[in-house]
């Protein structure tokens, strides 16, 4: 039983009214379904034992002297991030293109604040990219990476959003 | 102690109904059907964004949660013992991302979200008329609740948590718990002239 400490019974009302399920207003399983897909490749034991095996390799030829450029390097890490680009690219080139085409008709203010957000996710992305570059098995900045890809497109979605909106969708945002 | 994993004990017996569809759903998730688990994906994103949305207020901010919500699913699914309902257990796991989250806000990150009061306000204007009204001023009054009472608020009165579960898992005391309801109903009142 729920504790009321005062009863309103309009406000109940309301509340019992409300929707269970909102669909949120773009797809948001290739995400998931890219980030899962990272995690289950590391997690298979057979690749893990190769990653460690190319880990040693690569360790052992350092200690006799061998040319660090010239070993094998655990690359499937730096394949995660392809694979994470490479997801969002056709995404991201579609939202900002709608963007470019639909700014016009924005108001200049908000257009100015969209704008000033996406320099920041510019820079964040240069910023995580970079760190990326010299730590690439860094899970917190792949996550980083993923989450600023979200950010610009959610911002281009929510001020020139797809034409194409489900119902549900609609019915969603008429809930905000 | 894990607080997902602890959830399912802690609700066992709320949600009995066990959709024999998820449970097979479930299995093959745990073996690494990633075709299963975006079955359960479709099935349970509603909710789950319902969820993200009301505790964060916010659209981008909850599509992220969604996200983190359902790997970590991923992730957990074999500590998912089928005592409860998944669903049960997804929302419970889905409350922890969002206050884990709120509690790990990064700087720069708040500095893009500001943007959000100006893109909700023209999200909302386009659409309006697909909800009623009353409805629409409830979500849009919840929104502006202060954190901590929209917390409260969320999960007692919608999710139908108890006060001891919220006071246990925000580490508030119960009596904080109350008072914040009691503040965001008061709230409410006021903003929708009950």
């Amino acid at each position: 039983m729920n504790e009321r400490n005062e009863s309103i019974p309009q406000l109940d009302a309301l509340i019992g009214r409300l929707p269970r399920a909102i669909q949120p207003p773009r797809d948001l399983w290739p995400t998931v379904n890219a980030r899962i897909a990272l995690q289950r490749q590391w997690s298979l034991p057979w690749e893990l034992a190769v990653a460690a095996a190319l880990a040693t390799v690569t360790v052992s030829a350092m200690f006799v002297g061998f040319s660090h450029d010239a070993q094998p390097r655990a690359r499937p890490p730096q394949w995660a991030y392809e694979q994470l680009d490479s997801a969002y690219r056709p995404l991201r080139q579609a939202s900002l293109e709608r963007y470019r085409v639909g700014a016009a008709r924005l108001d200049p203010q908000l257009r100015a604040t969209v704008e000033a957000n996406l320099a920041i996710i510019d820079r964040a992305l240069a910023e995580i990219r970079t760190a990326l570059a010299s730590r690439p098995s860094d899970a917190t900045l792949g996550q980083m990476l993923q989450r600023t890809y979200d950010q610009e497109l959610a911002i281009v979605d929510a001020v020139t959003p797809p034409q194409a909106i489900a119902p549900d969708q609609s019915r969603y945002r008429g809930a905000l | 102690m894990d607080a997902a994993i602890d959830d399912e004990r802690f609700n066992g017996g709320a949600e009995l109904a066990f959709p024999r569809e998820d449970a097979q759903l479930v299995e093959a998730a745990r073996g690494g059907d990633r075709h299963a688990f975006e079955s359960l994906y479709s099935q349970h994103v509603g909710r789950v964004f319902a969820i993200c949305m009301r505790l964060s207020a916010n659209v981008q901010t909850a599509e992220e949660l969604t996200q983190e919500a359902f790997v970590r699913a991923w992730q957990r699914l074999s500590t998912f013992r089928g005592d409860s309902a998944f669903a049960t257990w997804l929302h419970r796991l889905t409350v922890n991302v969002v206050l884990d989250q709120q509690r790990a806000q990064r700087p720069w990150f708040r500095r893009v979200v500001a943007i959000d009061d100006a893109v909700e306000v023209v999200a909302s204007e386009q659409s309006r008329v697909t909800s009623s009204a009353d409805q629409h001023d409830l979500e849009s009054a919840i929104r502006r609740l202060p954190r901590a009472a929209r917390t409260v608020f969320v999960l007692h009165d919608v999710e139908g948590w108890q006060h001891d579960e919220i006071a246990a898992r925000t580490g508030t005391a119960v009596g904080t718990s109350k008072a914040h309801l009691h503040r965001a109903r008061q709230l409410l009142k006021e903003w929708l002239s009950l």
